[in-house]
């Protein structure tokens, strides 16, 4: 071959070769190019929910707890024990904010038969966010607390429900902010005995609303009343008695001070206690029929109480300063004595089954000064454990203590047959219950 | 031995005479009224008591005093509903227990010597019970719990709640009966009258405390009271919640404020936020009253408020670190007493930039350039 043909075509051969390497590098770094954009396409669809399966409607509880579950990773935190050492006396009910609770059944002598629960006991809840009422089975005949069944009986959406109670017949008051006008609304909620013959448990709640900026509801023994103070038209506090369905609303009673909590006691007795605050001196009363007050506890400041139903019995806390003192009086005649815990009577509940028995969840911790302030701001929540006070004997003990789980209780409530204690845990409104015997 | 106590004449009008002049422990919560009467014309003895409303079931020190016969030298003999409790040379002191509600005692104290009475005087005590409740009309926010507490500016609401029992069992109407309030022992004349059981007045001054009082007694004057409260007001409380779209306004989370040098201490796991002020205790019927001027700044920046709700802001960290010092100043329009600051470090989950809502929008708030 002539030399320069030879030449020619060994830059012709490198060429080609070279050609081949820039259209691999070039196909490569177009095949990496696409797969990234493909990624974030995909990224993008997933946020916008494309391509994941449809929400399903089938589960106990609906697919809004799930969806509420799935974005609220702290809230949820470790609440169902996961890394800690859950013992099975404790059930988390509820992960997601729950406004109130409330025990139902025929545990509860008053409400025999009032509830579709037949024999069993059962707690009911509303969830904050939807307004929906579920419930679970807590007495041990109906197993319904060992599994944890959670079932959701309502349909009827009301966003953003601040508070709710739940009457022993099953009834619930919900509260929340009126989107139009900003005040506080309240709405009474009975739910419909389900269909025998449909398989769909869920109903509709019927509404009954009260009247707008009531400042306390508490729901009569049976349920088939309520009590509520509002503002009045010429300034200050009214209180009225009032059917469930709203008819025949009575003023009983009347203040110029506004921040009352109202409670009605199953034995009838309707108990009013001044809005406390740390080392002011607060007052707490019986409202009788006519509307008279009958002083309870007078000038103790930070009140806190707690009244035993059908009993004069009753535990009062005192908070002032860095003082938080539990006090008890067993009846209208003993002398006050100061309890060994250092806690409030709203984080108590007295022992239906068990005379001059009361639980408290009483903070592991020193609380700061103010606690009471700072815990009603959501400043500062506390780590409690669970003690049984045995007042006629003398005794105090340990019940229960959570380990490295932080409850900070709020609203306790305990069932008829004083087996179960269902709480909020106010760090985050999560549903708890308690099985007060191992 | 006992003695018929039939030379007593109850003078109602020294009850008030010395309710006057009494000097009122410095918080009491109810006290009961006693009266004192004279033993007869030409005697000079008098008796005290303390406290000078006594509870029910409460102890009573009584002490006899003269101004023209030595008590130290005669026999003293005192006598409950005309049982002799107590007697002896000198003996011019004794305690006894009031009452419960309801009740009536009559106290006798008779000087003597060598068994001739030389004076004698009587006290009725009839133990009364009075409550005084007070509240502020100081913004909380809704279903907050705790007590709406005195600030400067603020009006205070008390209540005084009597309970003056008689011996059949019923009780004096509210409005039968006469109140006289006072502030640091000045009569506050235009609050006080009959039935005038409640009253508003203005909240003490920022770093000042007062003593409000009232004094209660029926026209007959067989029933007197009197309770009194120390009143200080506490300087409002601002704080930041998140406005969380599911949940509302999440009260019972404060974020935790932020120090200087320190981290941001409250994460929040959401590329979007809004957050609520609360001011506690300030001067204002609701958070967005318009009496309260709101200043935002986000990482130093200015944010413009949002004019329909000034106490909120909402926060946007799509493109943006996430990490956001907030700060508000609150001050009031009419009241400059009232000012309060906050600041809270939050961390969103951010991205690449950043936003307010309720903001001018024209700046990163986080720090990044202009858009």
């Amino acid at each position: 071959m002539i030399p320069h043909m030879q030449k020619t075509a060994t830059i012709l051969r490198y060429s080609l070769i070279a050609l081949v390497v820039l259209i691999v590098i070039g196909l490569a770094w177009w095949y990496f190019f696409l797969n990234s954009k493909g990624e974030t396409v995909r990224e993008t669809d997933a946020g916008r929910g494309a391509g994941q399966d449809a929400p399903s409607f089938g589960s106990a509880i609906g697919s809004t707890y799930d969806n509420i579950l799935s974005s609220l990773a702290t809230l949820a935190g470790n609440a169902d024990g996961e890394g800690t050492t859950t013992p099975p006396r404790l059930l988390q009910v509820s992960k997601t904010p729950t406004a109130g609770l409330g025990f139902t059944g025929s545990g509860l002598p008053a409400a025999a038969g009032a509830t579709q629960a037949g024999a069993s006991t059962a707690l009911r809840f509303v969830e904050r966010s939807t307004g929906y009422v579920l419930e679970v089975a807590v007495h041990p005949a109906d197993g319904g607390a060992k599994s944890g069944v959670v079932t959701r009986l309502t349909n009827t959406l009301i966003p953003r429900v601040y508070e709710a109670k739940v009457s022993r017949d099953g009834r619930v008051i919900e509260r929340f902010l009126d989107g139009t006008n900003g005040a506080v609304a309240t709405i009474l909620g009975n739910i419909p005995a389900a269909s025998t013959t449909a398989g769909d448990t869920l109903r509709a709640l019927t509404q009954t609303r009260l009247p707008d900026d009531i400042r306390s509801i508490a729901f009569g023994p049976d349920g088939k009343e309520l009590f509520y103070i509002t503002s009045g038209e010429t300034g200050g506090a009214v209180g009225v008695r009032v059917n469930a369905d709203g008819a025949k609303p009575q003023k009983i009673f009347s203040s110029s001070i506004l921040g009352w909590h109202a409670e009605w006691l199953r034995d009838g007795r309707i108990i009013l206690v001044q809005n406390a605050s740390d080392g002011v001196p607060g007052y707490a009363y019986e409202l009788g029929k006519s509307g008279s007050l009958s002083p309870l506890v007078a000038a103790t400041q930070g009140l806190t109480l707690l009244p035993r139903p059908s009993s004069s019995a009753l535990v009062f806390g005192a908070s002032s300063g860095s003082s938080l003192t539990l006090y008890a009086q067993l009846d209208k005649k003993s002398s006050v004595s100061e309890l060994p815990l250092r806690t409030i009577a709203d984080k108590c509940v007295w022992s239906p089954s068990e005379q001059f028995i009361v639980f408290c969840a009483v903070p592991q911790r020193p609380t700061p000064a103010n606690f009471l302030d700072l815990w009603h701001r959501g400043e500062v929540h506390t780590a409690d454990a669970w003690w049984r006070v045995d007042m006629s004997a003398g005794r105090t003990e340990l019940l229960y203590s959570p380990g490295d789980i932080m409850l900070d209780v709020e609203n306790p409530a305990i069932d008829g047959e004083g087996e179960y204690i269902a709480f909020m845990n106010a760090a985050d409104k999560s549903l708890w219950l308690l099985r007060i015997n191992e | 031995m006992t003695r018929a106590a039939s030379f007593g004449v109850s003078l109602a009008f020294l009850a008030a005479f010395a309710a006057s002049f009494a000097h009122l422990p410095a918080v009491v919560s109810a006290q009961a009224g006693a009266q004192i009467g004279l033993g007869g014309f030409g005697a000079d003895i008098t008796l005290s008591i303390s406290p000078l409303y006594p509870s029910p079931n409460t102890n009573v020190h009584m002490e006899a005093r003269s101004t023209s016969v030595d008590l130290d030298a005669l026999d003293i003999l005192w006598y409950k509903n005309g049982e002799k409790i107590g007697d002896g040379a000198g003996v011019k002191e004794i305690d006894i227990v009031a009452g419960a509600l309801g009740s009536e005692m009559t106290i006798e104290a008779v000087a003597s010597e060598d068994g001739f009475e030389v004076a004698s005087a009587q006290a009725r005590i009839v133990p009364t019970e009075i409550d005084l409740l007070f509240e502020s009309d100081s913004y909380v926010p809704p279903f907050y719990e705790g007590r709406a507490v005195p600030s400067a500016g603020t009006l205070l609401r008390l209540e005084a709640i009597p309970r003056f029992k008689r011996p059949n069992g019923s009780f004096v109407a509210t409005n039968d009966i006469i109140f006289t309030w006072k502030r640091g022992g000045s009569v506050i004349s235009s609050a006080s009258g009959r039935g005038r059981a409640t009253v508003s007045l203005e909240s003490p001054g920022l770093f000042g405390s007062d003593l409000i009082s009232v004094e209660a007694r029926t026209p007959d004057g067989k029933f007197s009271g009197s309770a009194s409260a120390r009143v200080t007001p506490t300087e409002p409380r601002l704080l930041l919640y998140k406005d969380h779209p599911l949940f509302g306004v999440m009260y019972h989370q404060a974020l935790a404020p932020q120090f200087t040098g320190l981290v941001a201490q409250n994460f929040i796991p959401e590329t979007e936020m809004s957050f609520a002020a609360v001011p506690y205790f300030a001067g204002a019927v609701d958070a967005n009253d318009g009496r309260l001027i709101y200043a935002w700044r986000i990482n130093g920046n200015d944010i413009a408020n949002d004019p329909s709700r000034p106490s909120q802001i909402t926060i946007n960290a799509e493109r943006s670190s996430g990490n956001a010092l907030i700060e508000l100043a609150l001050s009031h329009a009419t009241n400059f007493f009232m000012s309060s600051f906050g600041r809270w470090g939050v961390t969103l989950a951010g991205g690449n930039g950043g936003g307010t809502s309720g903001g001018s929008g024209a700046k990163d708030p986080f720090g990044g350039p202009a858009q």
